[in-house]
C-alpha cells in the first residue's frame, strides 16, 4: 500500500479535530454555510464508507466558486474577520474533497493551527483559551501520529503515548511562549474591528435615576468590576465607587448632565497618603470610569469632569485595566463655582408640597443642621429599606417620605437631594456601586452592589458625601446587601450563606479574575510599563532585540541542554576512571584503545609496543581487572600504579 | 599470566581433555576449547560444516575424553520422534508394558545431521534438550546427566534439508563451524594414524565427578556489574541494529553470560572479562541472528556489530 495514502482513520481524526475548531465560529457564520459544510464534511465521510471516486476538478471548481460568491454576497467583501472567516472555512470545506494523500491532510493540519488563531479573534475567555489549547494538543497528536510509520494503529495505548509527547512538546514550547506574549511588541488598537459582541447588550447604571432603576439591578449577579487594593482594605462602608453624577430632576427621573472635562474642582487630600488600587472594569458601553470617592489621580485612559467623575475617552467596549488611587478622606470644590451651585439648587416648578414646606422651614438653621434634621426625619419616619418597594405616584418624595415609607437607595438618595435643594444646601445625587465581595486578594463588585448616595456642598467643606442609606439601613453599608433585605429574593450569588456552588462560583471567578488581569489586561501600555521596568524604553532599540531574543534563546538553550544532560552517559566508576587515564598516558605513545577492543588485548598491544614497561603494564592490567571485574578492591593500588605511570 | 585461578578444583584434567582432543581435530584448537566450554557451562552445541571436515569425529572424541556413555542418532528423513525417546513394548511375562529407552537415554547423544529429520522428530529432541526429561505415556523420566546434545548439521542450502526454526536453534548455546584445517594439519593429518582407530584406543581422561566439579566452578566465576553492563550492551545492540530480525533473547543473554564464565574458567581466571565475552559471541550469537537481508545466519555481520560496541 502506498504510505502516501490516507487510511480511513486518519481522514475521520481530520474531520473531527477541523469541525472542533469550526464549532466557535458556528455563530458567527451564515446557516447556509454551515449547512454547506455539513454536506461537505458528510460527503467526505460518505466516500470514505463507500471508498468511492473522488469528485473531478470540474464539479470542485463551480462548488468552491459558488461558496466564495456566497460569502461575497453574505458579507460584501471577502476580507474583514467575519468574512474572512467565512472564506476560509468554505475552502477548509472544499479542500476536503480533493484530500487524498497525506501532504494534502498535513496541509489541512496546518490550516487547523491558523482556524485555532481565528478563533482567538473572536473572544478572548479563559474557557475558549483552554478548549483550543485541547485543540492544539490533538492535531499536534495527529501530526505526530502521521510522522511517526504507520500512524494511527488502533490502539488506544499508542494514541496515548502520541498525545503525551504533544503534550510534553507544548509545555516545552511554554517558556517561549511566556516570552513571546510578554515581548513581542503589542499593537496599538485592533488590527481590524475588535469585538463589539457584547455591545448589545448594556448592563449596569444608566445615565438617568428613575424609581425603580437600581432595585431592578439588585437581582443581577453579573460583575460590574473587580479591584484589587495596594495594601490594606479599606473599611466596608468607605467604599464607594463613584460613578454618573446626577444633577438636574424633572420631578421623576434624575439625569446626567453631560459631563464638561474642560476644567474640574480642585481636590485636596487629607493628612493620608492617597490609597492606592487597581480597578478591572467589564465592559458596560458607557463613557464613564469607575473610581473609588474621592479619586486622586486621573488615569492616562480618562480625564475628570467638572462633576468630579472620571470619564473615559471613549466608551468602554472592552475590560479595562486602571491603575488609580483614591483619598478617604478629602476636601473637593471648596472653590466651587457659581453656575454649577446654582444648578444644584434647581427644582422642579410644582409637585411635592409637604416635603418643600417642611424644609422651607429649615432655611433658619446652619446647612450641616439642615443635612442632620433630613436625616433624623428619615429615621424619624421610620422608613424601610426594601428590595420591592411600592410604586409612587407623582409626588414621588411626598408619597415615600410621608405615605408608602419603603424605598430603595434611588427613592432615598432622590428624596433626600430634593429636600436639602428645598432647604436651599447645594445637593446632588452621585451613582455608583457600594461596597464588594472579598474574593481571596481581591474584591467583586457585582451589578447587585449598585447604589445611590447624596453629595451636599457645604460652605469651606465643599462637596460632602451623604448616604441617607445608611442613616436608614446602616446594615445595607455595613455588611452588603444581603443583609438589609429578605435573603430569599436574592440570587444564589448574592445571598449570605456560604454554600458549595456559591464557594465554586467564587473559585471560578478567581481565576476569570487572575486571566483578566495578566492575558486581556496585558495593554500596550501595561508592556511598556513592564518593560520600563526592565530599562527598556523603545521597542526598536539594539536592547529590546538583545533581551527579547537573548531571552528566548537562553530558554530553548536550558530546554536543550536539559535534555542532553539527561541523556548522558553515566559517570564510569572509579576503576574505569583510573584506566582511562592510563589509557590517555599511553596514548603519547600512540597507542589508543580501538572502540571494542578489551583492557587485556589493549594491554597486550602496549605491552609489545613498549617492551620496556612490560611489568609496569601487566602490573596496572592485573589491578585494573581486579578493582572492575574481579570482587574489588586495590583500587589505591592502581591509582599509584597509573600515577607512578606517568613518571 | 594471571596469577588468580579458580580456588578448590584443579584445571589439569581439563588442560588434558584440550590436549586430547587437540591431537584428535588438528588445527583447531579455538573451536575444541569452545565445545569444551559449551559443555561445561551445561549448554548443547551445534556444529554446522559441509561434510567431511570432522564434526562427527570431535563429537566422538569429546564423549570419549571425558568417558561419558555416547548414543549416535543419524537422522533421517523417515524417522520417528520414538526412534530417538524409545517404546513401551508389552511384556507377556509380567503382563504390562515396559519402556525401551530411546538413544536419547545417553549422557552424550551425537544427532547427527539433525537438519535432514522432519521438524516432528527434531521438536522431540528439542524438548528433551530443553527439560532434560521425556514424557512418555503420561511417565516422565529423567535424562541422565550430564546430558550433552552434540548436533551436527549441513549448510541448509543442500538438498533434502528442514532447516531448524529460531526458536529450537535457540536451545542450542553455541554454533561452531570447522572449517577445512590449514596445510600443515591437514598433511599431519594424512600422514597420521587413523582416527578411528584412536578413538577406539582413547582413554578418559577426567572422571565425572571432576566434570561435574567443573561445571560447578563455572557458576562460581566472578561477574562484576561492569562485565554485565557489556553483555547488556551487545544484546541491545543486537537488538536496535537493523541488520537482523530479532536481537538476542534474554536466554541467549544467558547463555552469553554462563559460556564466558566456561571461558574465563578455561583460561584459569576466577572472574569474567570482557575479552571473554568477545571470545564466545559469535559463537553465541551467530546462530541466533538471523540476518535480514538473506535471512541467514551471517558471522561477518556478528563480527562487524562485535567490534562496534564500545566496553563500557
Amino acid at each position: 500500500m502506498n504510505p502516501d495514502r490516507l487510511d480511513r482513520t486518519q481522514i475521520l481524526a481530520l474531520l473531527a479535530v477541523l469541525t472542533g475548531l469550526l464549532l466557535p465560529h458556528a455563530g458567527r457564520l451564515p446557516s447556509w454555510l454551515l449547512g454547506a459544510l455539513a454536506i461537505l464534511f458528510g460527503w467526505r465521510i460518505w466516500l470514505i464508507r463507500t471508498q468511492g471516486r473522488m469528485p473531478p476538478k470540474w464539479v470542485l471548481l463551480p462548488i468552491t466558486f459558488g461558496l466564495i460568491v456566497g460569502v461575497f454576497i453574505e458579507f460584501r467583501t471577502l476580507l474583514g474577520r467575519t468574512g474572512g472567516i467565512a472564506l476560509f472555512a468554505a475552502l477548509i470545506g472544499a479542500k476536503l474533497l480533493e484530500t487524498r494523500s497525506r501532504r494534502d491532510a498535513l496541509l489541512l493540519v496546518y490550516l487547523g493551527y491558523f482556524l485555532v488563531v481565528t478563533n482567538l479573534l473572536f473572544d478572548q475567555t479563559m474557557a475558549l483559551a483552554a478548549y483550543l489549547c485541547a485543540m492544539v494538543l490533538i492535531i499536534t497528536t495527529l501530526l505526530i501520529g502521521w510522522h511517526t510509520l504507520g500512524g494511527w494503529t488502533g490502539q488506544w495505548r499508542v494514541a496515548f503515548k502520541q498525545a503525551r509527547f504533544a503534550g510534553v512538546l507544548m509545555l516545552q514550547a511554554l517558556p517561549v511562549m511566556a516570552l513571546l506574549f510578554v515581548f513581542f511588541p503589542r499593537i496599538e488598537g485592533p488590527l481590524w474591528r475588535l469585538p463589539q459582541d457584547r455591545g448589545s447588550i448594556r448592563s449596569g447604571l444608566a445615565d438617568s435615576m428613575s424609581p425603580g432603576s437600581f432595585s431592578n439591578m439588585s437581582k443581577d449577579d453579573s460583575v460590574a468590576f473587580r479591584v484589587s487594593f495596594e495594601g490594606e482594605r479599606p473599611a466596608q462602608e468607605l467604599l464607594y465607587w463613584r460613578g454618573p453624577v446626577f444633577l438636574d430632576y424633572d420631578g421623576r427621573t434624575w439625569t446626567q448632565s453631560p459631563p464638561n472635562a474642560t476644567t474640574s474642582p480642585r481636590i485636596e487630600g487629607g493628612t493620608q497618603p492617597p490609597l492606592r488600587y487597581a480597578i478591572t472594569l467589564e465592559p458596560h458601553q458607557r463613557p464613564w470610569l469607575l473610581a473609588l470617592d474621592m479619586p486622586a489621580t486621573v488615569p492616562d485612559e480618562g480625564r475628570m469632569s467638572d462633576q468630579l467623575q472620571l470619564v473615559g475617552r471613549r466608551q468602554v467596549s472592552k475590560r479595562l485595566r486602571l491603575e488609580l488611587s483614591a483619598y478617604l478622606q478629602y476636601r473637593a470644590g471648596v472653590d466651587e463655582d457659581e453656575a454649577m451651585l446654582a444648578r444644584a439648587l434647581v427644582l422642579p416648578e410644582e409637585g411635592n408640597p409637604r416635603a418643600r414646606q417642611q424644609a422651607a422651614a429649615w432655611r433658619t438653621l446652619p446647612p450641616q443642621a439642615r443635612v442632620d434634621a433630613v436625616l433624623q426625619l428619615f429615621t424619624g419616619q421610620g422608613l424601610q429599606y426594601t428590595l420591592a418597594p411600592p410604586l409612587y405616584g407623582s409626588n414621588a418624595v411626598d408619597d415615600f417620605v410621608y405615605g408608602g415609607k419603603q424605598g430603595f437607595c434611588e427613592h432615598f438618595a432622590g428624596a433626600f437631594v430634593f429636600m436639602m435643594r428645598a432647604a436651599g444646601v447645594p445637593a446632588r445625587v452621585v451613582g455608583g456601586y457600594q461596597g464588594g465581595e472579598e474574593n481571596g486578594d481581591y474584591l467583586i463588585v457585582r451589578q447587585a452592589d449598585a447604589h445611590a448616595w447624596a453629595e451636599v456642598w457645604l460652605e469651606g467643606q465643599g462637596w460632602q458625601r451623604v448616604d441617607p442609606t445608611f442613616a436608614v439601613a446602616p446594615s445595607r453599608i455595613e455588611e452588603g446587601l444581603a443583609s438589609a433585605v429578605n435573603d430569599s429574593d436574592l440570587p444564589y450569588l448574592l445571598r449570605l450563606d456560604n454554600n458549595l456552588v456559591k464557594r465554586a462560583q467564587l473559585a471560578l471567578d478567581s481565576m476569570v479574575n487572575g486571566w483578566n488581569q495578566w492575558v486581556i489586561g496585558y495593554t500596550p501600555e501595561r508592556q511598556r510599563q513592564v518593560l520600563k521596568r526592565l530599562g527598556i524604553t523603545d521597542l526598536l532599540s539594539g536592547k529590546f532585540v538583545a533581551v527579547f531574543l537573548g531571552s528566548i534563546g537562553l530558554c530553548i538553550a536550558l530546554i536543550a541542554g536539559w535534555l542532553l544532560w539527561r541523556m548522558r552517559p553515566p559517570k564510569p566508576d572509579a576503576a574505569r576512571q583510573l584506566w582511562d587515564s592510563f589509557c590517555r598516558r599511553l596514548a603519547a605513545y600512540d597507542l589508543v584503545p580501538a572502540r571494542a577492543e578489551g583492557p587485556r588485548d589493549f594491554a597486550q598491544r602496549a605491552m609489545a609496543r613498549l617492551p620496556q614497561r612490560e611489568t609496569e603494564i601487566q602490573a596496572i592490567l592485573d589491578c585494573y581487572l581486579a578493582a572492575r571485574y574481579g570482587s574489588g578492591g586495590g583500587l589505591e593500588q592502581l591509582k599509584q600504579r597509573v600515577v607512578g605511570f606517568g613518571r | 599470566m594471571n596469577a588468580a585461578t579458580p580456588s578448590r578444583i584443579s584445571l589439569a584434567p581439563l588442560h588434558a581433555v584440550l590436549a586430547q582432543l587437540d591431537d584428535f581435530i588438528l588445527g583447531k584448537p579455538r573451536e575444541t576449547r569452545l565445545a569444551l566450554a559449551c559443555l561445561l557451562a551445561r549448554g548443547h552445541l551445534l556444529i554446522e560444516d559441509v561434510p567431511g571436515v570432522g564434526k562427527t569425529t570431535l563429537a566422538h572424541a569429546l564423549a570419549a575424553m571425558l568417558g561419558l556413555a555416547f548414543q549416535r542418532v543419524q537422522f533421517t528423513s523417515d524417522m520417528l520422534p520414538a526412534d530417538l525417546i524409545g517404546v513401551s513394548i508389552y511384556d507377556r511375562d509380567s503382563h504390562a508394558f515396559r519402556f525401551h529407552a530411546g538413544p536419547v537415554f545417553s549422557q552424550v547423544v551425537l544427532a547427527d545431521e539433525i537438519n535432514r529429520a522432519t521438524p516432528k522428530t527434531q521438536s522431540a529432541l528439542l524438548e528433551a534438550m530443553e527439560e532434560r526429561q521425556v514424557t512418555l505415556d503420561g511417565e516422565t523420566r529423567e535424562l541422565p546427566d550430564p546430558f550433552f546434545v552434540i548436533a551436527t548439521q549441513n549448510p541448509s542450502s543442500q538438498i533434502g534439508t528442514f532447516p531448524l526454526p529460531e526458536s529450537q536453534l535457540d536451545r542450542f548455546l553455541m554454533r561452531i563451524t570447522l572449517g577445512y584445517p590449514d596445510v600443515a594439519a591437514e598433511r599431519a593429518m594424512l600422514l597420521g594414524e587413523d582416527r578411528r582407530e584412536m578413538l577406539r584406543d582413547a582413554k578418559p581422561v577426567i572422571s565425572l565427578a571432576e566434570l561435574a566439579d567443573s561445571q560447578h566452578a563455572v557458576r562460581r566465576v566472578h561477574v562484576a556489574p561492569a562485565l554485565v553492563d557489556y553483555v547488556q550492551a551487545l544484546c541491545r545492540a543486537t537488538r536496535e541494529a537493523p541488520d537482523f530480525h530479532n536481537g538476542l533473547s534474554p536466554r541467549a543473554a544467558l547463555g552469553l553470560l554462563a559460556a564466558a564464565r566456561a571461558w574465563a574458567l578455561l583460561a584459569g581466571r576466577d572472574m569474567v572479562i570482557p575479552e571473554d565475552v568477545q571470545a564466545v559471541f559469535a559463537a553465541v550469537a551467530t546462530h541466533r541472528l538471523l540476518a535480514r537481508a538473506s535471512n541467514r545466519p551471517q558471522p561477518e555481520l556478528v563480527a562487524k556489530l562485535q567490534a562496534a560496541v564500545a566496553i563500557p
